[in-house]
């Protein structure tokens, strides 16, 4: 996000205007934050999938299930029973994050119609 | 959302004050436009360096890669300035060995002794763990007080994470101010030499 001014433009910033662009900053970097976390949410999110996948093919009774830094040997129903808890967790997180990010992008149209109205070409809100 | 028109510094973190009038800032700082524009920009260069600290700081808070650390059921190694995943695990760690105290069967459980060898360990009954607090200094505790201790290293960490955030906010907000800044002085100059070269042509003319 640039603040580009025309030359010789008068329109003066107030410092509701400075609010509203700090605001409208704050809210894309915590824009990109956000995707970045919903992309690692649904990796973790694939990942278990795989994960219970595999349980279902093998046929031993006992999997090493990885708790902390060590692998326990944990009987396989419990380690099903496990990985549905852990998808559960996931996909909570990933909804509630991918709210967050829907709120965020509405906030920032709503600011963006706000700053061009007020300053039109003196001001460049979009990604470069 | 932050209202601190007033706030002169954050942590050591100058605030870059908002200008109302060019032509007032510029008498009250007593330079001219040249000499500002320089203020300014170095001003922005400090910020931006204080923002790739905190970055740092934030991302080892947030790091989220499984490998720190090596921990097995008998020794739990946790660093000081542990990071919230690896506490995580441990809280998990313990409180599977609580679980499985009641039941009295032995967990098994293969471990890294190396890189790509791995040992098998039975942990009989677990009445306590042992926690690495850092300094070469590991200490025995009960299960119960390993996970209180955890808890607390937990809640520290996230506390910290907090206040980075909260940082690295007025930060990016005290950045933004002073580019703005520095549009608005770049402006302002362009206008008056605008205005020096009309007087200038009517005057002549």
């Amino acid at each position: 996000m640039q603040q580009s001014g025309s030359s010789g433009s008068e329109v003066e910033v107030t410092w509701e205007d400075q609010q509203n662009i700090n605001k409208f900053g704050r809210l894309n970097n915590r824009l990109h934050d956000l995707d970045d976390e919903i992309k690692i949410a649904k990796e973790t999110n694939e990942s278990l999938e795989d994960a219970s996948n595999e349980l279902i093919l093998t046929d031993e009774e006992i999997v090493r299930f990885q708790i902390g830094e060590v692998f326990a040997h944990v009987p396989k129903e419990e380690v099903e029973s496990r990985i549905e808890e852990m998808k559960e967790v996931t996909s909570k997180n990933l909804e509630k994050l991918e709210e967050e990010k829907e709120s965020i992008v509405a906030q920032m149209a709503e600011l963006k119609k706000i700053l061009y109205g007020k300053f039109k070409d003196s001001i460049n809100l979009e990604e470069d | 959302m932050s209202t601190s028109a007033s706030a002169t510094e954050r942590r050591g973190i100058p605030a870059a004050s908002f200008v109302e009038d060019v032509q007032t800032y510029l008498s009250q700082l007593n330079l001219d436009v040249n000499s500002a524009l320089a203020f300014l920009q170095e001003r922005l260069q400090q910020y931006r360096v204080v923002e790739m600290k905190l970055l740092a700081q934030q991302r080892d808070l947030q790091h989220l890669f499984l490998a720190m650390g090596n921990l097995t059921i008998i020794f739990l190694l946790i660093k000081q300035q542990a990071k919230i995943p690896d506490i995580e695990k441990c809280l998990d760690v313990v409180a599977t060995l609580q679980a499985k105290k009641g039941t009295g069967e032995a967990i098994i459980a293969d471990f890294e002794v190396s890189e790509g060898i791995y040992s098998r360990a039975c942990v009989e009954d677990a009445d306590s763990v042992c926690l690495w607090l850092g300094a070469n200094v590991m200490l025995e505790y009960s299960c119960e007080e390993a996970t209180v201790l955890l808890q607390k290293n937990l809640e520290n960490a996230k506390a910290s994470l907090e206040v980075l955030v909260a940082d690295l906010q007025f930060l990016r907000d005290q950045v933004t101010i002073t580019q703005v800044t520095i549009a608005r002085v770049y402006n302002w100059d362009v206008h008056q030499r605008r205005l020096r070269q009309a007087v200038a042509a009517t005057s002549e003319s």
